[in-house]
């Protein structure tokens, strides 16, 4: 059986708003290596014990899109920030389950040598909470951190995503962080 | 909070963080001034502001490792990256039984679950491997690490054919080379009816010796989607590897597109596209989408290559579309029919000046082609180096041409943070850098910072760096006081750096652009060495008694290197280059212009480039100095240079040095210094062992560097080439400006070093009349009135004066004669006297010595023959006494305390950077002022009283630029 693949991205995630999960399958491969370059950034520095690789953090990501079924999907960015969220999701729900199986902890990621944690990692839990506690802030600027932080999109990207301008983005993601790195300061603390 | 509260805690927030973080807590009083609760908030997510600045959140974009340096994956142990693409990453390990580095290619994880298929890829990979044959790679073992298949294999070191052909077509003559050798490879498994599926430049990789390897036989097979569509595209299909995908279409064979049953002829149509793609230098079929390429696969004929390729023979055509027939019935129908024909070809071409070989690329084939190679190669040699070479390098030079230079500046370090070196990588895409605060790795796109994690002892301590051939691994120096300048190595993802030895020159130690070697100076400067970048192997590949070396670069090519050496006697300077295996050193440039601190870099264009030191006018005595960087053809592979240097920028502002150089060519960063040397007074406390805090007395851009005290004990003497040359100033401590000494233009002279004579009646000091080669001791009323000259002589590098401050002494005069030091009287009157000592120093250069108070004793230090030494040379009797310091302090200056028993020195030690100490008479001392590595301070200068201290300080403002279109 052969068959020639569709044409562009766009087509294709046309076709699988209209229910060819088919569709889906093909159009994963075209932002396949963005989205793995997204998902290796969380596991670059993960302690070796950690087994979620970036390949099944993709995978899996591509599996919820599937169970979702046809989302209406614009463009590429668009796409892109529903995968952000997906591996947000993912991740949270991987710690999550970390979390209940050993009380101890938590799985960590490190996001980055920053030195804001003393080059420890990041609380994956506490970032969620704390991203929707300041979604009740401001929505968007949660919002442009799921995007810059989980999809790894720039800020020209996630002012298009968003429909803000640019420089709108870069004050809001400087606030935004700020109010993050105070909140899980805290919660470090505590 | 609410989100009310939230957007007003931003706007005070957005309007403080635009402020100096000095002026925030003025704004907050005025801003928050009837709410304190809301000023808490506000404060302290400023207090967050330096973790956040840090890089928290920030995406990094820096490719990913899924193994960790130090990883065991069986008995090998994983140290670095070595790439990655859709298949998997490769990683270079060790195996430590066999004490020798491999590499393992790890497969997604989700290829194992097929545990059939695997078995089947296994069972081929291994059949394949082996034939142990010289053009496939031999795979050392294969199994499964936390559910990811991998493989091991020997390490190759080269690169990918994908990577030769980004830089340009080949030639002919290497094509055909190439094309034999994977005919060869392609024949041996076809025999046992193994087909790869999935040929491409990516998975054919040439290694240093020009051997060509074919990589991933069987893993095409592995990754096909399911049983049922058994022969379709082996990478396309599969939605979980389609990182090839874009990869791997130009080269599928029209069966393979229609999904039909491939055979061994599917392979010999990739390699078609392959041989046209390296002749062409352009892929045979690429359109705008992958489904526009199959189309063209289907459909389309390629141009044919000897429309764009004068030089492809009509034979050579003819074999090129051969393999690309649409019809495997009329393809070669064999690989080995292919290797015979393509082989054939290679007897009767003859060398053609546009098709000139990479530079210096080995030749190498199988034995039945190689002797005839060689000969070729001997005869061809001789034409390119007369014409060839030069051919090329114009032609590179003039499809250049029409852009202008670019320069972009890279880092943005100030003067708190001094940077040290810089280095672009292979790729051109990031800048590693250090600097009195680390290692770092920017992104040159995006800017983005990452600091490279090290242990505190090498971090702050850090001097250059360098990348590996490989893109993934630095090598840097560190300063040790003990040791020199170790040698380390460490991965860009992190882990521990691994020290490889010690480089006794302060530039020499530098990674090979082509192979996992590093060159570096010994022998206190009398040797250079090459080693494996493990350390191991060392090869003495030059040394001498007479000179010393200074820097190093290595040919684009990886197989000379280059070096500037300096003469032990006189200052004669000459750049020259040597094979690796030896043979005859050849001269490029012999110049004392070359400048010896500078970095050297060869270009892949074959531009060796080179810091010149241009004197404004060279008969003036010492006078300002300008570092202009130069460059000059030199053939990577005779070593011969060739026409005139050129200079590669016009900027006279500031000094350049071109410390790297991307792959292709196209980037090269170079640093750029600006620096200012200002005159600081600090108050002398607690006998003269403590100095307040100094302040800024000078206030100007330019040089200027205290000597003398008026006797009133408020007013500096100092030098400063603020008005365009060298002029004498005194600045009273209360005042802000300073004032000439000499009013009006004194004929364009140099005039520096004031002192004041022993009697406090004259000022004195050297005059350098521009155009002559005598320079001049003058004198001055301090009182005013003119200058008069005091004697006259022809300057050597130990000329200098000093005056005791003893009303009934005499002021000393100094020059160098052989290995001696020479003191002279010098009255402000009566002019020289007589020879009053002479003692033996070695070198006269860096000598710096000054006369005590009462005019008894002398310190002097020097760098050659005196390091870490100063030594009191007592004038009554001709007795010396050496006081000993730590072989690594580096003595800049020295003058004596007013109470005529201790010492101010300025020294730098590779620990703690820079400082000027105070110097008991039993060599005890206090540490005055540390400005550690960010300042250079020296001119120790105290008030006839004893209660100031005067000092320059030079403030290094040193930043990396990238240069295109050089």
């Amino acid at each position: 059986m052969s068959q020639l693949p569709p044409r562009t991205v766009s087509e294709l995630l046309a076709d699988w708003h209209a229910g060819n999960n088919d569709a889906l399958r093909a159009a994963l491969p075209h932002v396949y290596n963005e989205l793995r370059r997204v998902a290796h950034r969380y596991l670059q520095k993960e302690r070796p014990s950690h087994t979620l690789q970036s390949t099944a953090l993709v995978h899996e990501t591509y599996l919820r899109l599937e169970k979702q079924g046809g989302l209406e999907i614009q463009n590429r960015e668009h796409f892109l920030a529903i995968c952000a969220q997906l591996m947000r999701q993912i991740l949270v729900d991987y710690a999550r389950n970390r979390n209940a199986a050993r009380r101890n902890g938590g799985y960590m990621l490190t996001l980055d040598d920053n030195l804001a944690f003393k080059s420890r990692s990041v609380d994956m839990i506490a970032l969620d909470d704390a991203l929707n506690e300041l979604a009740k802030l401001n929505q968007q600027q949660s919002r442009i951190v799921e995007l810059r932080f989980f999809g790894g999109l720039s800020i020209e990207e996630v002012a298009h995503v968003l429909d803000l301008s640019p420089t709108t983005v870069k004050k809001y993601w400087a606030m935004a962080r700020l109010w993050l790195h105070h909140e899980l300061a805290k919660t470090e603390h505590a | 909070m609410t989100p009310e509260r939230w957007q007003q805690v931003q706007d005070v927030l957005e309007k403080a963080l635009e402020l100096a973080p000095a002026d925030r807590s003025a704004y907050l009083d005025q801003a928050c001034s009837s709410d304190s609760s809301f000023r808490h908030e506000v404060e302290t997510l400023l207090a967050a502001n330096p973790g956040v600045r840090s890089g928290f959140l920030q995406p990094s974009s820096v490719s990913q490792v899924t193994l960790r340096s130090g990883t065991k994956v069986g008995e090998y142990d994983v140290k670095s990256l070595l790439g990655s693409g859709g298949m998997g990453e490769v990683y270079r390990a060790r195996d430590s039984r066999l004490g020798r580095d491999v590499a393992i290619k790890v497969l997604p994880s989700i290829l194992a679950a097929d545990s059939e298929r695997l078995r089947r890829f296994e069972q081929e990979a291994r059949a394949v491997a082996a034939l142990n044959h010289p053009n496939i790679l031999a795979i050392h073992q294969m199994g499964t690490y936390e559910g990811s298949p991998y493989m091991v294999s020997e390490l190759l070191e080269g690169a990918t054919l994908r990577e030769q052909i980004n830089r340009g077509r080949l030639s002919v003559r290497k094509a055909i080379d190439y094309g034999v050798q994977i005919a060869h490879g392609l024949a041996a498994a076809h025999e046992m009816g193994i087909i790869h599926r999935d040929l491409k430049p990516e998975n054919l990789f040439v290694t240093k010796y020009g051997r060509v390897k074919i990589l991933d036989f069987g893993l095409a097979k592995l990754t096909r989607r399911r049983p049922g569509s058994e022969n379709s595209s082996p990478t396309f299909t599969d939605e979980t590897e389609a990182g090839t995908v874009m990869g791997t279409v130009g080269y599928m064979s029209p069966e393979q597109v229609r999904g039909q049953q491939a055979d061994h002829r599917t392979d010999i149509f990739s390699f078609g596209a392959i041989l046209y793609e390296m002749l062409a230098g352009k892929r045979a079929f690429q359109k705008a989408t992958a489904a526009d390429t199959q189309s063209a696969i289907l459909t389309e004929d390629p141009p044919e290559v000897s429309k764009s390729v004068p030089d492809v023979s009509p034979a050579m055509q003819r074999v090129v579309h051969r393999c690309l027939e649409k019809n495997p019935e009329q393809r070669f129908q064999s690989a080995s029919d292919l290797a015979f024909a393509l082989d054939a070809l290679s007897e009767t071409r003859g060398p053609t000046p546009s098709a000139p070989p990479v530079l210096g690329e080995a030749d190498a084939g199988e034995s039945g082609t190689k002797r005839r190679k060689m000969l070729y190669s001997v005869l061809l040699a001789s034409v390119l180096v007369a014409l060839g070479f030069v051919f090329l390098w114009l032609e590179n030079r003039q499809s250049a041409a029409p852009k202008a230079l670019t320069e972009m500046q890279l880092t943005h370090n100030n003067s708190e943070n001094r940077l040290l070196d810089a280095a672009i990588s292979p790729d051109g895409k990031h800048l590693a850098y250090t600097d009195t605060k680390g290692l770092h790795l920017s992104t040159i796109e995006t800017g983005e910072v990452h600091d490279i994690p090290l242990p505190d002892d090498l971090r702050l301590h850090l001097w250059r760096v360098s990348w590996l051939s490989d893109g993934e691994e630095l090598l840097f120096t560190t300063e040790s006081e003990a040791e020199g300048y170790p040698i380390w190595i460490t991965s860009i993802f992190g882990g521990n750096p691994r020290r490889l030895g010690t480089t006794s020159g302060m530039q020499g130690a530098k990674a090979s652009p082509r192979d996992f070697l590093i060159a570096f100076v010994g022998g206190q400067g009398r040797e250079i060495w090459v080693m494996d970048a493990n350390g191991g192997n060392r090869r003495l590949v030059i040394h001498d008694e007479k000179e010393h070396y200074k820097t190093l670069a290595w040919s684009p090519t990886g197989n000379r290197l280059a070096y500037l050496k300096v003469a032990d006697e006189g200052s004669a300077r000459s750049l020259e280059t040597i094979a690796l295996d030896g043979g005859r050193p050849s001269l490029v440039i012999a110049d004392k212009r070359l400048y010896d601190w500078a970095p050297l870099l060869w270009l892949p264009d074959g531009r060796l480039l080179f810091d010149f030191t241009e004197t404004k006018d060279p008969t003036i005595f010492d006078a300002d100095d300008e570092y202009v960087l130069w460059g000059m053809i030199t053939d990577p592979r005779s070593g011969r240079a060739s026409g005139k240097p050129v200079r590669i920028t016009n900027s006279n502002q500031q000094a350049q040095f071109a410390t790297s150089v991307s792959r292709d060519g196209r980037r090269l960063v170079a640093t750029k210094d600006g620096i200012r040397l200002d005159v600081y007074v600090g108050e002398l406390k607690e006998h003269g062992t403590h100095l307040g805090t100094p302040t800024r007395l000078t206030v100007s851009e330019s040089y200027d560097w205290p000597s003398a005290w008026l006797p009133d004990g408020k007013t500096v003497l100092f030098s400063s080439n603020r008005t365009g040359k060298k002029q004498i100033f005194r600045q009273h401590l209360g005042q802000d400006l300073a004032e000439p000494l000499i009013p009006g233009d004194s004929e364009g002279s140099a005039e520096e070093g004031p002192d004041v004579s022993p009697d406090g009646h004259w000022i004195l000091y050297l005059s350098s009349p521009r155009g002559a080669t005598t320079a001049r001791v003058m004198r001055i009323p301090v009182s005013g009135g003119p200058p008069e000259q005091v004697t006259e002589f022809r300057p050597d590098d130990a000329t200098s004066f000093g005056c005791p401050t003893t009303p009934t002494t005499s002021c000393l005069f100094s020059r160098s004669e052989n290995d001696f030091l020479i003191f002279h009287e010098l009255d402000p009157i009566h002019g020289l006297g007589k020879e009053l000592a002479r003692t033996k120093i070695g070198l006269a250069e860096g000598v710096s010595w000054a006369v005590s108070p009462e005019g008894l004793r002398i310190a002097i230090m020097g760098w050659s023959k005196l390091r870490g030494q100063v030594r009191i040379f007592d004038l009554r009797n001709g007795s010396e006494r050496n006081l000993q310091f730590p072989g690594d302090w580096k003595f800049w200056d020295v003058s004596w305390a007013a109470d005529g028993n201790s010492l101010f020195a300025a020294v730098s030690s590779k620990s703690t950077g820079y400082f000027i100490a105070r110097i008991e008479p039993d060599g005890k001392t206090h540490m005055l002022i540390n400005e550690g590595r960010n300042h250079w301070i020296s001119y120790p200068c105290p008030s006839p009283d004893g209660r100031y201290l005067g000092f320059g300080e030079q403030t290094f403002e040193d930043n990396a630029w990238m240069l295109e279109n050089f």
